[in-house]
């Protein structure tokens, strides 16, 4: 039992740190609570089904396809509406609130297109899962789990190592002085915007496999992620990991001792206690707390 | 006629939970996604008083107001340590919370059966049993929430409240209590958003936690911004404009099974176009300027 718990809370808090880690790096750069976020999620999810069972094209195609179109779709809602929102300076509430409203009517339109019940993509026959150390796992679990390793690796990498992390670094400390060093800060939300739907997608279509879709499979995870962030604070990608792995250990926890039924309040206490006890996270830098 | 009827008690009830997030989000700047919460809360209180206690309606009534007033206060008090994008975040778990709280617990709430057979509410012996009726009492309490919001803004109180959304450490300055403002006046919207609550609950006899969702936040976000936060008569266009809209799509031909989705399109998509163009609404005097002081 024990095992099946620490399983679980491997594969929950590999999928909390994939949807956090690109919202923590779209928010770090654009400094307002992206909440179509969310819909980039389900939009890989429901575009790798279009693309498996409409046009018969392999699930691997079908991905690669899908998250293309999510990553386009990211950058869509970040040109056409927050980039004029942007040079007019408008407050922040401004953009959550029409982030809100975007998110609401994509969401209703994959309803409308799609249906609102639950879709899964059938791969082959059911089956268990697969035994580990007396617990259960399926390999799409496994994938989230490699693939949140590999994209945490990947990001550091990226942000430390490579010249265009340096730029992404500049923006997101100080947008006007890396604008007059000569980084295009433009180009670099639109990057930032890219890399943060394309792994968004790519969590998305690991839920698809792991449990299907829905058109409002976007809003839980997003808002876990949030929580994750202010669990762990915004400074850094190591506070992100561990507010993710905190995260699902107190929702497993809880869930075995008061019932799955509590999973969410437990989230949203341990949010509010935070915000309380130390708004800027556990791992969290006061000083970069932009509000 | 009962159609039209409906349509009119369900804009009275919206014009009620929109004067109420006006009071947090047009004459504060505070940008609460709770609303629903508290409307959730009012309706719950008042359905359980009624059906397992027997209480007659207006009694059932104040005891919604309080017990909504103090889960508000209690969500003010974090607004005092946390500004803009954090508190927001603050009231979207608190709406969370309460939407699981009321679907989990289910010997009190029914959970996601929800409660049945609410009983009519009688006013001083009057048993109020047809639409009209229902409409007349409804509209007494749109009437009376909208003179209490009229003497809450033009009253001192009121001018504090607008000191705060427009500069809240000059407000402070000047000496003003800022923090009890703030969880006054979250008491206050959150007290007139169970009286919402407390005549759905007894209008449509049934209530499920899947009414006060965080959708539903948004929905009566949507009537106080679209039409238009900061001003007395906004909630009132806004209700009417949203309440009535989807409805007018309906004989345009628009086949029912997509109606629900429509509707949410619709007040989603007027949501983005009145942020990205006209933000203070169609009436409205606050479109959430950004403050030359902050960076």
């Amino acid at each position: 039992m024990i095992n099946q718990i620490i399983i679980n809370i491997l594969i929950d808090s590999a999928c909390y740190f994939l949807v956090a880690i690109s919202f923590m790096l779209i928010y770090r750069i654009s400094h307002f609570f992206h909440f179509a976020h969310g819909i980039v999620l389900a939009s890989g999810a429901y575009l790798t089904c279009l693309f498996k069972m409409y046009y018969d094209l392999p699930l691997s195609i079908s991905i690669l396809f899908a998250i293309m179109l999510s990553v386009l779709l990211g950058c869509f809602i970040e040109i056409l509406f927050y980039r004029p929102l942007v040079k007019k300076k408008s407050h922040h509430l401004i953009l959550l609130l029409v982030s809100l409203g975007v998110y609401i009517v994509i969401e209703n339109a994959i309803s409308i297109l799609w249906g609102s019940g639950l879709k899964v993509i059938r791969l082959g026959d059911i089956e268990e899962g697969m035994s580990f150390f007396n617990a259960s796992i399926t390999p799409p679990q496994i994938a989230m789990i490699i693939a949140s390793l590999a994209i945490s690796s990947f990001i550091v990498f990226v942000l430390q190592k490579t010249k265009i992390g340096y730029m992404v670094r500049a923006v997101a400390s100080d947008r006007e002085l890396a604008s007059m060093s000569g980084v295009n800060s433009r180009s670099i939300s639109l990057f930032a915007f890219a890399i943060g739907s394309g792994i968004v997608a790519l969590s998305g279509i690991l839920i698809l496999l792991d449990v299907g879709m829905t058109p409002h499979m976007g809003m839980m995870p997003m808002i876990m992620a949030i929580v994750v962030m202010v669990i762990g604070g915004i400074s850094n990608i190591a506070g992100i990991a561990l507010g993710s792995v905190l995260l699902a250990v107190s929702q497993n926890i809880g869930a075995w001792y008061f019932g799955v039924q509590w999973q969410e309040i437990i989230a949203f206490v341990l949010l509010i206690l935070i915000l309380i006890i130390r708004p800027q996270g556990i791992l969290g830098n006061k000083a970069k707390m932009k509000l | 006629m009962e159609y039209l009827l409906h349509i009119l008690i369900m804009i009275c009830i919206y014009v009620i939970l929109g004067q109420s997030l006006n009071l947090l989000i047009g004459y504060t700047g505070l940008l609460s996604i709770a609303q629903a919460a508290f409307y959730g809360v009012g309706a719950y209180v008042a359905a359980i008083m009624s059906l397992k206690l027997g209480i007659p309606f207006l009694l059932n009534l104040v005891c919604a107001i309080a017990i909504s007033s103090l889960f508000g206060a209690l969500i003010g008090i974090p607004s005092l340590r946390l500004k803009g994008d954090y508190f927001v975040i603050v009231t979207l778990g608190f709406q969370m919370i309460t939407f699981s709280v009321l679907n989990n617990c289910v010997s009190l709430t029914g959970g996601p059966m929800g409660l049945p057979g609410i009983p009519q509410p009688s006013v001083f012996g009057w048993v109020i049993s047809s639409h009209i009726e229902f409409l007349l009492l409804v509209a007494v309490f749109a009437v009376l929430v909208f003179w209490l919001c009229k003497c809450i803004i033009k009253s001192p109180f009121g001018r504090v409240l607008t000191a705060i959304r427009e500069d809240e450490v000059f407000a402070l300055a000047a000496g003003k209590n800022v923090a009890v403002y703030k969880v006054a006046v979250f008491a206050i919207g959150s007290g007139m958003a169970a009286i919402a609550g407390a005549l759905y609950a007894h209008y449509i006899s049934f209530i499920d936690p899947t009414s006060f969702t965080v959708m539903e936040s948004i929905f009566i976000i949507s009537i106080v911004i679209i039409g238009g936060a900061g001003s007395l008569w906004g909630p009132v266009v806004g209700a009417v404009l949203l309440v009535m809209l989807p409805e007018a799509l309906r004989f345009v031909g628009m086949p029912s099974s997509i109606a629900a989705n429509m509707r949410q399109i619709l007040y989603g998509g007027l949501l983005v176009a009145f942020m990205m163009w006209r933000p203070q609404g169609l009436i409205g005097k606050y479109g959430f300027r950004v403050e030359e002081t902050k960076k």
